[in-house]
């Protein structure tokens, strides 16, 4: 009996006969209430059972649910059917195109959108993760005046007085401090709000920084160009310390096109070939073909070395990596017009304006890498300008739109002091940050989802971002509060947005132009048109010149945004902050990243607390020891240790912005000392691992060309033969997968789509230090060759849908059973949590609910569940389905349609339809043209563990990699 | 209101629909037919497949007060998944509740059911995900 039962017993020796007793069995059981003479367990339980057994046929009274109609109709809106609507997402400056689907009313899935440029049907894990913030429970919900509750007319009031230009003049003292600008509206808004108050100044900053970018590129061709890259018409790429496929770029076209030219369907083709160079290992650095471990630091040297190779008379250079230099220029040089250099944002501006004169001198331009004219500026030093106002009193009044400067600002300026020296401090923002705690007013920020506006993609183009839903607070935007700030004509953000946009449209039907834009999610004939700079190669001269190479001796430490929290804005984010980082495989923590050398040398193992001290300041983290990392180098993800942050975020990890000043905002000397104590760290790469079996197959390009059947060679499978029948699939549709390895960049999008697609939940960090994650799909992340450089290759891995499914057999309930189709099928309502499935899983893809992990749900927070998929409770098994409700949608969309087939690409998993790099497809294996079929028939395929005979449905095919003949 | 402001109204049966325009509140009908939540039931796929609404919900047109007519459990679904053909017609006559075929209605059933390749679920993934 149930705790509750036990309880009632005891009670019931005290209270015999209690009108609550008789109570409680009238209403759970109609029947044999009555009788309660002499209580003993046994009589009890004879009770109980009874009325138990009664409880069945007095069924006929169960309670009445009601079905609530709308009272008003919704055009197009047909209960249980999604609505999709695009819209677009910025971070850090740029716009990705996406299409959302919403459920009655409500946003539950993002989606890329097929026809924006920078998405191409893809979105980022920010992107995924990003409608869960919408649902935070943490978010701002009211205004705040020094710390209570106030109302926006009490904002309006105050700022009509406050901004009155017969007040505050032409704004000498007023200065706006805003997150990175690229909406159109919002800069009209900004444009009228500056010129009402011509003194103030503008101020905007991110503390993931492109300045030295911009700086780069304005050294070179004396003006502001950004750079636009173009992998997929690139042979040979040298990356000069830029993860442009992981966290230094936002713009997931570049995986899109990186890919494209990194799958090969048979060793006739070509692929690209990639050098790195990089301290930390990043997801670019694992799809290297040749990678430089070494200090950030010391990559101006490397390329310098190259440069002169390539006969550009740059400052002589040497260092221990002068063959692989030399092979490298000379590759560079083969590709002329089809190779590229780029730098990363912890590069100074000196290497960046380098890597343009390399591309220069390679005919590079205009091809694999163009230029567009930018207003863009570098924002450090407007903002140690604004601390210095702040610091001597100039600031009367400062508005912070979004951000988070009292937690993010380098640390010598001491943001969250000075800031105490205004007056009147306004800050708008989506949670009640560290920020938001020092300032005034509090405005709570409506999320992207919920509100009207614009935004630019890095190559300009135009999308309008369209609300989903009603703001959940009555939360405004930036432009919003601004419009009211200064007078701008439109007041909400409909207005400002559609009557900034229509007027352009004059010439034309503005109304439709109007409503295609929304529709299409993009606004054609907006990209910025390229322009041609001329270099100026004597200026990089003089810059490189300029610059001396850094102090070497010692530790060198390096900031990196995180692949959870970004800059630290994602803290609350759940489902992010459990995302595994993609080379670490970390959750839920930061940590001080060493070499294995560098670790033997200091005496440091992993979890060991270290004091790490730079910038004048020390802090304590943990070590993680990470194969990979440069000898002599720390690295450490910004992000963490948010003080001020919901239930989610609070005190997850450790704030590495204390270490970061002005003067070296990306690389810095350090110590690091011993404290003693250990910390223990979440970390899902120990889970699942497979004992030295060939899961993962690959070969140089080479091998392959010369052995195209490699795969075979790696792994013998034995003749296969079962005792017994096998089931006939020749029929109808048979559901498989095929996964690229080489396509692959391990970017975590795909994990956090299904996590949102199938209601995945989150279990915390004490349970993944248990293993009870419950990722679907994750990504096993595996290294190969030395332990201080080893070669990284990541897998994508979920239920292989197995057609001798050994997770079948074994269920003593039949909660899991085989479709006609192919499907692994998993039916939540039978099972009863015996968890032998699991334990005959050999790829341990089954995901067991050991606690209940929606226990405490607030309600706001059950908006994001997807209707379509159950919601699984505690002792339930669950794995991924191939998306089954997306299967079945399209089955029975295509049996409304007059009972049509269905086409190849209709139906799309969720892994499958967010993935950048295309490297997941899903299809009919029966059909011989399907895009599965066809990749399937390559003779890189293979299937994990074969030899079990289990039949998996999900192939996959080997890695190859490209490495130059000249430095094997 | 579109019809009910000419169609009986003055109708007290209909002074609910009134309220809900009047109020905005929406009318609360009694769920009948309630299908358990572990249950994905999709009526599109049935009504264009040739499922009539008697084969599910009886003379549903010729009661007063709905009530449930069929058990709608498990049992109920799958024996006709498994064999649909006796309740398979074609799809211009799936509300004329009364309707009799000239005919073996089963014969009718399998030819629809062949010609259009009609093939409801049997596993378990087709109703439970």
């Amino acid at each position: 009996m149930s705790e509750t039962g036990r309880q009632y017993w005891r009670s019931l020796q005290e209270r015999a006969n209690s009108p609550d007793v008789e109570r409680w069995l009238q209403n759970e059981f109609p029947e044999g209430a009555t009788e309660l003479d002499a209580p003993s367990r046994r009589s009890l339980l004879k009770l109980m059972g009874a009325s138990l057994g009664l409880a069945g046929l007095t069924a006929c009274s169960r309670p009445v649910e009601k079905i609530l109609p709308l009272s008003k109709g919704v055009e197009d809106y047909i209960p249980g059917n999604p609505m999709y609507y695009a819209s677009v997402i910025s971070l850090g400056g740029t716009a990705t195109g996406l299409v959302v689907e919403t459920h009655d009313g409500r946003p539950t899935k993002i989606e890329g959108n097929p026809g924006h440029p920078a998405s191409g049907g893809a979105c980022s894990a920010f992107a995924q993760a990003s409608v869960l913030g919408l649902y935070d429970p943490d978010r701002s919900k009211t205004v705040l005046r020094n710390g209570s509750p106030a109302s926006w007319d009490d904002f309006a009031r105050f700022a009509a007085g406050h901004f009155d230009p017969a007040r505050i003049g032409a704004g000498e003292r007023l200065r706006f401090l805003s997150l990175r600008v690229n909406s159109p509206s919002l800069e009209a808004v900004r444009a009228h709000a500056l010129a009402r108050f011509p003194k103030a100044r503008w101020i905007e900053y991110e503390p993931i920084s492109e300045d030295e970018i911009l700086a780069g590129a304005a050294i070179a061709f004396a003006k502001p160009v950004r750079p636009h890259y173009h992998f997929d018409k690139a042979d040979v790429v040298f990356s000069l310390d830029a993860d442009f496929l992981g966290l230094d770029s936002n713009n997931i076209a570049y995986i899109r096109d990186f890919s494209k030219r990194r799958r090969i369907s048979s060793p006739k083709d070509t692929m690209n070939r990639l050098y790195m160079a990089e301290s930390r290992l990043s997801i670019t650095g694992a799809m290297a073909d040749h990678r430089l471990r070494m200090k950030t630091g010391a990559i101006r040297d490397l390329a310098l070395e190259v440069a002169r190779n390539l006969n550009l008379d740059v400052p002589a250079a040497s260092g221990p990596n002068a063959k692989w230099a030399a092979a490298l220029a000379r590759d560079l040089a083969r590709s002329r017009g089809r190779s590229l250099v780029l730098a990363g944002p912890r590069q100074p501006a000196a290497v960046h304006a380098l890597a343009h004169w390399i591309n220069h001198a390679l005919a590079n331009e205009g091809a694999t890498v163009t230029y567009t004219e930018t207003g863009a500026a570098p924002e450090l030093p407007a903002l140690k300008q604004l601390a210095q106002e702040l610091r001597s009193g100039q600031v009367e009044t400062l508005v912070i739109l979004g951000g988070n400067p009292a937690y993010d600002a380098p640390a010598d300026l001491r943001f969250d002091a000075v800031m105490k020296n205004a007056p009147v401090t306004i800050h708008l923002g989506l949670d009640p940050n560290e920020t938001a705690g020092l300032a005034q007013w509090h405005l709570p920020e409506a999320h992207y989802l919920e509100s009207w506006g614009d935004a630019r993609a890095l190559d300009g183009t135009v999308s309008i971002q369209q609300p989903m839903i009603r703001p959940l607070y009555g939360g405004k935007t930036a432009a919003e509060v601004l419009a009211l700030i200064g007078g701008y004509k439109d007041r909400n953000g409909y207005d400002i947005v559609r009557n900034y946009w229509l007027p352009r449209w004059s010439a034309g039907d503005a109304e439709k132009a109007w409503r295609r834009a929304l529709y299409d999610g993009v606004i054609p004939d907006t990209a910025y048109a390229p322009v041609e700079p001329a270099l100026d190669a004597k200026r990089v001269a003089a810059a490189l010149a300029g610059t001396a190479p850094p102090a070497s001796e010692g530790l060198e430490l390096t900031f990196y945004p995180s692949a959870a929290t970004w800059d630290g804005r994602f803290a609350d984010n759940g489902w992010l902050q459990e995302a595994p980082d993609p080379i670490t495989k970390l959750t839920w923590d930061n940590a001080a990243l060493v070499s294995p050398a560098t670790a033997r040398r200091l005496g440091l193992e992993t979890e060991d607390i270290v004091a790490i001290a730079a910038g004048g300041a020390e802090i304590e983290m943990p070590v993680w020891v990470q194969p990979g990392q440069a000898d002599d180098t720390i690295a450490v993800a910004l992000g963490y240790g948010r003080r001020r942050a919901g239930r989610v975020g609070r005190n997850v990890g450790h704030d590495s912005y204390l270490l970061r000043t002005s003067a070296a905002p990306y690389v810095t000397g350090a110590a690091i000392n011993r404290t003693g104590r250990k910390y223990k760290l979440a970390n899902t790469q120990h889970h699942f691992v497979m004992e030295g079996r060939p899961l993962v197959r690959e070969a140089t390009l080479e091998e392959y060309r010369k052995d195209p059947d490699f795969v075979d060679k790696i792994a013998e499978t034995p003749k296969l033969f079962s005792i017994f029948g096998q089931h006939d699939y020749s029929k109808g549709y048979q559901w498989g997968m095929a996964i690229d390895l080489n396509a692959c960049v391990g970017c975590n999008a795909c994990v956090l789509a299904c996590q949102a697609e199938n209601n995945v939940p989150i279990v915390g960090k004490d349970q993944v230090t248990r293993g009870r994650e419950m990722h679907w799909l994750r990504l096993d992340r595996y290294f190969t060759g030395p332990e201080d450089d080893p070669q990284t290759v990541t897998q994508p891995v979920a239920c292989q849908q197995c057609e001798n499914a050994p997770c079948e057999t074994v269920c003593p309930v039949a909660a899991t059973s085989h479709s006609p189709e192919g499907l692994n099928d998993m039916v939540y309502n039978r099972c009863v949590g015996t968890r032998y499935c699991s334990n005959n899983c050999p790829y341990k893809v089954r995901r067991f609910n050991f606690l209940d992990w929606h226990k405490g749900l607030q309600e706001v927070e059950k908006m994001v569940f997807n209707p379509d998929v159950t919601v699984r409770m505690r002792g339930v098994m669950e794995k991924c389905t191939y998306c089954v409700q997306r299967i079945q949608e399209k089955k029975i969309q295509a049996s409304v349609e007059g009972h049509r087939e269905l086409r190849d690409g209709e139906i799309v998993p969720a892994c499958q339809q967010t993935c950048p790099a295309d490297a997941i497809v899903f299809g009919n294996i029966n059909d011989p043209n399907s895009r599965v079929s066809q990749l399937k028939k390559q003779t890189r395929r293979y299937e994990m563990l074969a030899q079990l005979n289990v039949k998996p449905r999900t192939s996959y095919l080997a890695k190859v990699r490209n490495p130059n003949p000249e430095l094997a | 209101m579109n019809c009910h402001a000419q169609v009986k109204k003055d109708s007290p049966l209909l002074q609910p629909i009134r309220d809900a325009v009047a109020t905005g509140k929406p009318v609360p009908w009694v769920h009948i037919h309630i299908m358990p939540g572990y249950v994905y039931f999709n009526h599109a796929a049935h009504v264009n497949s040739g499922v009539s609404c008697v084969t599910c919900h009886g003379r549903i047109d010729q009661m007063v007060r709905v009530r449930q007519a069929k058990p709608l459990n498990m049992a109920f679904c799958v024996d006709c998944h498994r064999n649909p053909a006796p309740n398979i017609r074609p799809v211009q006559f799936v509300t004329q509740l009364g309707w009799k075929p000239d005919g073996d209605p089963a014969a009718i059933g399998r030819e629809l059911v062949a010609r259009n390749h009609l093939q409801p679920p049997t596993n378990c993934s087709g109703c439970h995900r």
